[in-house]
This record gives C-alpha cells, sequence and structure tokens, in this order.
C-alpha cells in the first residue's frame, strides 16, 4: 500500500531518531490513530510490523523482509 | 489472592506500633510491586523538603507479585527512600532470598517510619511483628549480626537484610545487605536505615505464594528456563560473573581509570573474571529461583591479605576501588571489596569518592594538609583501604568523603573546578562504566537516570551492550540494527525510553534484569505471560509497558518538586569534551567523545517532557493517571525558569 512517498522514504532512513517519525508519518496517513500511535511506542517495531500485517497494508513476505531488514524495508513496502 | 498478598506492613518505630495495610486491586494494578509501590510511596508520604534522616523519612522495601515462585530469577527486593547522597529519589536492588521470605511471610511491602530510642531490629514472624533490642549488634559486621540474630532466634533459615557499621555512621552511601553479601548498593539507603537505629529485619514466612492458572504458570516458567541452556550470556555469567565485563571494557575502552581519564590499560586483564575464576574464585552462588549464577565467592589466597573471604566480585564494585583509582593488582581490589562489604559501602560512590579526592590531589585542589597526610597517588592501594576504614567510620579526611564526591567538593571549599573532577550526576557519581566507549544509549541514562547518575542496572541500555550477542534482536525492537553499535546516536532516544519504561516494570516485578537486559532469554511478552497466569489478571503487553513509564514519570516528578529539570539533564564534561586517550594497542574507542545533548531531544519526545522544564507534561501525567502529580507540578514550571532558579548551580539537593 503506498503510504509513503520515496522523498518521506529517504528522509527517514537518514534520522537519527527515525522510529518516532516513522510513527508520525503512519499517523499522519491515517494508518495509525492516536492509541494505536501509543501501543506501538511503547511496546515496539515488532508489534507494529504485526499490526501492519493484520491489516494487510503489507503482505506475510513483506512483514519478514521488515523483521530482517528493519524499518527501511519496511518503509520500502510502504512507498507509493 | 493469587500473585499478591494484598496488603503491606508499616512499621513506626517512634511509637513502636505497626499495622497492616490493604492494598487495593485498583492500586496492584496501577503500581505492580517493588519499585512501582516504593515509588509511589516515597513520592505520596516523603516531602521533597524533609531531610533523608528526618524520622519522619520513610524507607520501603518492595517486592513483587511473582516473587517467590517459581519464575527465574524472581527473588530481588527494592529499597526506597529520599536519597541522603543526592537529597533526591533513591532506590537500589538486591538479589539474595530475603525478597521471597518477605512473600512467605504474607507481605507485598513494608514501609518503616519513625526512629528507635537506641538500636533495633524488627523480627518478621509471618503476621507477627516485633521490636528487639539490637544494641549488641551495633558496631557489628554485616556477617557477624546475620549469625547472631540466627543463633538469638534459634533458625538457621531466617533471612536477614542488614546493615553495616557505614549505616550506622550515616555515610550518606551507605548500603544494605541480605543473605550477608547480596547488597542494594546505591543512593544511602543504608544510612536511612541507620538513621532510625534500625540495624536489621529478619523474616522468616510459612505462606506461599497463590497462582492463578498453576499450568500456564509453570509451563511459562519452564519453557523460560530450557531457554537459558543456550543462552549466551548465562554462560558468560555464570563461568566468569560480572567479571566477564573487564576484558570486554578494556578492548572497548570503557573501563572508568583513573576518575575516568583512561578507559583502557595493559594490567586490566589481571582482575578479569578469567583470571578471577582460575585463582581466587572459590565457589558460585545463585540467588532466589536464578538459573544464571552469576554470584561469585572469594578467598584470597597469597599476599598480605591472604585468608580474608567474602562474597563478590562484581564488576561495579571492583572497578570503582580498582582501575579507578589506578589499582590493578587484583588481590589489593579483593581485599578492597571485602572492606566495604564489611563497613556496609556502596563500592561505586567510595571508590568514586575517593578516585575523586585522588584527582584533586593530581591537580593540586588539595594537599597532604587537607587530607591529614595521606597522599592520595593513583594506585597507592594502602591509603585507598586505609580511607575505605576511615570513611566507614567517619574518621579524618574520611568523614568528608563520608558525604560523597559532590558535598566533599562543598565542605571542602574547591568550587566549580572541584565539582568538575566529581564524574557524578545529581550528586551520584557514576559507575565504572565510559559512555565514550560503553556506549550512548547508557550515558543518556546517567544524564536521565530517575536515582541519580547511575545507569547501574536502571535505564540499562543493554540492547547496545548485549545486543551484539543476539542478532535481530535490536530490530525486532527498535527497527533498526544500527544502535547495537555503541557510539552511534542512531536510535538511542527510542532505545532509552523503551528500555527505561521495561526495567522500571523489571522492577516492579522485581525479577532479575540478568535474565531480561543484559540477558535477553525472557523479553516483555514472556513476563507478562508469567505475570497474567501467576495473578490471574488480563494485563496487555501495552498496559504492561505504561506501569513502567507511570513508574519512571512519579520520580521524575519528585525530582521536578526539587526544581530539578531539563537543565540537570547532562553529564561530567569530561565525557563530552576529551577526547578517549589510547590506553592499549587495540582499544575501539580512541578520540571519542560524547555528544548527549544530540540524543536527549529525541528522548525527550518520547517521554512527551516538557522541553522548557524537562518535567513530565501534564497531557502524559494525566494519560498515565498521575492528576494528582500534574497539579504538583503545575506553579513549577515557570518557577524553573525563573532567573532566579537558571542561576543556581545544583550539584546536590
Amino acid at each position: 500500500m503506498a503510504v509513503f512517498t520515496k522523498a518521506e522514504a529517504k528522509r527517514l532512513a537518514e534520522l537519527d531518531d527515525y522510529y518516532m517519525a516513522l510513527l508520525d508519518a503512519l499517523k499522519k496517513a491515517g494508518v495509525l490513530d492516536d492509541g494505536a500511535h501509543r501501543r506501538y511506542m511503547l511496546t515496539g517495531y515488532y508489534r507494529l510490523v504485526e499490526f501492519l500485517q493484520g491489516k494487510k497494508l503489507i503482505t506475510a513476505k513483506q512483514a519478514q523482509e521488515a523483521m530482517a531488514g528493519g524499518f527501511t524495508s519496511l518503509v520500502e513496502s510502504l512507498v507509493g | 489472592m493469587n500473585g499478591w498478598s494484598g496488603k503491606r506492613l508499616r512499621v513506626d518505630l517512634s511509637t513502636g506500633k505497626s499495622i497492616s495495610e490493604p492494598l487495593s486491586y485498583e492500586y496492584r494494578r496501577k503500581w505492580i510491586g517493588g519499585r512501582g509501590m516504593n515509588s509511589e510511596v516515597i513520592y505520596s508520604e516523603v516531602p521533597t523538603t524533609l531531610d533523608a534522616f528526618d524520622p519522619e523519612a520513610r524507607v520501603c522495601f518492595g517486592v513483587g507479585p511473582i516473587s517467590g515462585t517459581a519464575a527465574p530469577a524472581s527473588g530481588r527486593v527494592t529499597i526506597s527512600c529520599k536519597s541522603p547522597l543526592t537529597g533526591g529519589f533513591g532506590d537500589s536492588n538486591m538479589g539474595g532470598h530475603w525478597g521471597a521470605e518477605v512473600k512467605y511471610a504474607g507481605w507485598d511491602q513494608i514501609i518503616v517510619q519513625g526512629k528507635a530510642k537506641h538500636p533495633v531490629y524488627l523480627w518478621i514472624d509471618d503476621e507477627n511483628v516485633e521490636i528487639r533490642d539490637a544494641r549488641h549488634l551495633w558496631g557489628k559486621f554485616p556477617r557477624e549480626a546475620d549469625t547472631m540474630i540466627k543463633q538469638e532466634l534459634g533458625d538457621e533459615d531466617i533471612h536477614i537484610v542488614v546493615i553495616g557499621p557505614a549505616g550506622e555512621n550515616l555515610v550518606r552511601y551507605a548500603c544494605t545487605f541480605n543473605d550477608v553479601y547480596r547488597a542494594a548498593g546505591r543512593c544511602g539507603q543504608g544510612a536511612v536505615i541507620g538513621s532510625k537505629n534500625l540495624k536489621a529485619i529478619a523474616v522468616r514466612g510459612s505462606g506461599s505464594v497463590g497462582i492463578a492458572r498453576p499450568k500456564e504458570f509453570f509451563d511459562v516458567c519452564n519453557r523460560l528456563r530450557q531457554g537459558f541452556k543456550d543462552d549466551p550470556m548465562r554462560k558468560f555469567l555464570y563461568e566468569v560473573g560480572s567479571l566477564s565485563l573487564i576484558n570486554v571494557a578494556n578492548h572497548d575502552g570503557w573501563l572508568g581509570i583513573k576518575n575516568f581519564q583512561q578507559g583502557s590499560h595493559p594490567d586490566a586483564h589481571l582482575m578479569s573474571g578469567e583470571e578471577h575464576a582460575t585463582t581466587v574464585l572459590k565457589h558460585r552462588e545463585g540467588c532466589f529461583a536464578c538459573p544464571i549464577c552469576c554470584g561469585r565467592f572469594t578467598e584470597i589466597k597469597e599476599g598480605e591479605h591472604a585468608g580474608e573471604y567474602g562474597g563478590g566480585p562484581e564488576y561495579e564494585h571492583s572497578v570503582p576501588t580498582g582501575p579507578r583509582v589506578g589499582i590493578f593488582e587484583p588481590n589489593a581490589i579483593w581485599h578492597n571489596m571485602i572492606l566495604t562489604n564489611n563497613y556496609g559501602l556502596d563500592g561505586i560512590e567510595c571508590g568514586g569518592s575517593i578516585a575523586t579526592a585522588m584527582e584533586w590531589y593530581e591537580k593540586g585542589l588539595i594537599t597532604t594538609k587537607d587530607t591529614g597526610g595521606l597522599e592520595l597517588e593513583w594506585g597507592n592501594a594502602d591509603v585507598v583501604a586505609k580511607l575505605i576504614g576511615m570513611i566507614a567510620m567517619r574518621e579524618g579526611f574520611g568523614d568528608i568523603l563520608a558525604d560523597g564526591a559532590s558535598r566533599a567538593a562543598e565542605r571542602l571549599g574547591l568550587g566549580d573546578e572541584g565539582q568538575k573532577y566529581t564524574i557524578a550526576t545529581r550528586g551520584m557519581c557514576l559507575p565504572g562504566d565510559d559512555p565514550r566507549g560503553l556506549g550512548f544509549a547508557y550515558g543518556v541514562g546517567f544524564a536521565i537516570g530517575t536515582r541519580g547518575g547511575c545507569d547501574h542496572l536502571r535505564c540499562l541500555a543493554s540492547l547496545e551492550l548485549s545486543g551484539f550477542m543476539y542478532p535481530g534482536l535490536n530490530t525486532k525492537i527498535l527497527g533498526d540494527e544500527r544502535p547495537v553499535k555503541p557510539t552511534t546516536t542512531v536510535g538511542k532516544g527510542y532505545c532509552c525510553f523503551y528500555e527505561e519504561n521495561q526495567k522500571a516494570m523489571v522492577d516492579c516485578l522485581n525479577v532479575c534484569c540478568f535474565t531480561t537486559h543484559w540477558s535477553y532469554a525472557v523479553l516483555t511478552a514472556d513476563q507478562v505471560e508469567y505475570f497474567n497466569a501467576a495473578t490471574g489478571m488480563d494485563i496487555t503487553e501495552e498496559e504492561f509497558m505504561e506501569v513502567g513509564e507511570r513508574v519512571v514519570n512519579i520520580e521524575r516528578a519528585y525530582w521536578g518538586r526539587m526544581l530539578s529539570g531539563l537543565r540537570e539533564d547532562t553529564i561530567p564534561e569530561r565525557f563530552m569534551k576529551e577526547p578517549m586517550p589510547q590506553g592499549t594497542p587495540d582499544q575501539t574507542n580512541v578520540g571519542a567523545t560524547f555528544p548527549v545533548q544530540k540524543i536527549l531531544p529525541g528522548y525527550y519526545k518520547y517521554r512527551d517532557y516538557d522541553l522548557e522544564t524537562g518535567f513530565p507534561s501534564e497531557r502524559r501525567l494525566k494519560m498515565l493517571g498521575l492528576d494528582y502529580v500534574a497539579k504538583d507540578l503545575a506553579p513549577l514550571r515557570a518557577k524553573y525558569n525563573s532567573e532566579a532558579e537558571k542561576k543556581k548551580k545544583k550539584y546536590y539537593y
């Protein structure tokens, strides 16, 4: 699903503090509401990936890649 | 009731009365136990203006809902108070078996307040509480007092919390022991206990811990125990204890040598865990229900200290009274460890204070006129050993160092130049780890630690310390593998937020963080699983982590009430400005500095701290059910940023 532009993906990858930016961007795109934003801040990246897969925003294969390659792989899967 | 006992014991030593107080379902769910319940009591019952030694000050001993069960390493206990060292919030926790015994006696928490007219000890035999004369125990080392109390009560299986002479003499960093050698070292609770004329708390319990869903609970515990068999960190900790870090620290340049003027030294290997295991290790020891058994017992076999013995060493105990004061001769270090244990001193603050004095001496800020003739040369083992005793007994120059490095600088009139070498934050000396090598997240913990400048077993950003042993773990939790590199700023703000919350929750459960942080054999999801199976609750992982966040926030708010916030979130200048020098040829961090201010803004975002003050925001406090805390802080936000307040230099409180 197209959530990010290539430029946004590039910007995220260059940030030191990428995780909050990732959560914020997903919220801005309407993927996460306030509660989900907070939930995945508290529980960590792998729970976010599970959520996105559960919502069918990424496939099982993409989820696997996101766990192996980290958030940059995840973001790539969400680039339109 | 399952998990909890559902009640706490409150003892007033002034009146000699003790009462049992029920702990409601809501209260237990909100604070869980251990550090959580203790922190709530300190926040609510100990005014920030109260002197730590005032009889009305509280000292709390908290255990958790799974303490005393088969959950791995579930025998720890947290001791909390207003710290006489920093003047702010303080706590420390320890292993051993006392925590489990408290549970079997039917208590989730013990609060001691008031002051006895003469030295006493508490004897808790299930529901029966007796205050007994301890005048004959005053002045005794923990080992002697433990033996005498057991003989007096006629039961070898009693477990005892006890302080040493340092606590009796109100040394501001006196620690507390149980089972003789398991210490809650930091923040000076031993002195608060001593100020109440309380020598010890002996406990015997005949009860048990209710488990809501036994099959589920034991299945989880068995699965986790199996996991430890192949755990790489468990193997290290069992074989060579926490001294397994010495060679690693020396290679990566984070051994705090000569008050952190160096990070690596050719002789450091002499005190490594590997050397210790083949020379003076008598046997290994484990705390309650521990699958790791990192505890050591040492007997010195050669030299002037031959025949001395005792529990330990630990990395954080040995480095400050060893390399930090320039000593690398192992038997001298083990001797110092035995001395600090006997007197009941926090080895970190003790070594840190002596190292600071040595640097003052080196820089010419003090002379033998100040020290009473002691020549504070680096590596002078005789002087260090002598000073340990003088500190504990508050004799001569030792009396000045007994107040901790920051207060000692003030007593000696050394001004800002003296404070520069204290290597402390919020009045507490940092442990023996240099963030220029150990890691930037760990170093952020020194700046924001809610018990002062101590990340030792606190925020414990171990994803960068032992993460390399668990490939993929940083990615799993933080979304990236790059934060495993110690000296990168990438991902460190979130690493601190996550691990600080997680560690707070581990301290509420009172399980050992060597099973959950150093080793990652027990992850958050596992903890939620055994917590729910034991208590019968249905808490989610989010709620679980939120408890940790709540605990961090109420502790942070205590500091806020003392007008300590953003400006005080810093680390000693040395780490930020002095490039790490080369000590050994293969040292990996030569030239490194630590840009803490680059990471803190990111960390604050996760915390939702007010960027003007560094106080927890009203919004986040209300989200955490801490409306009363938000109300307390409201008038202080503007005050913190008043011109008068900005001018104040706060080295301690």
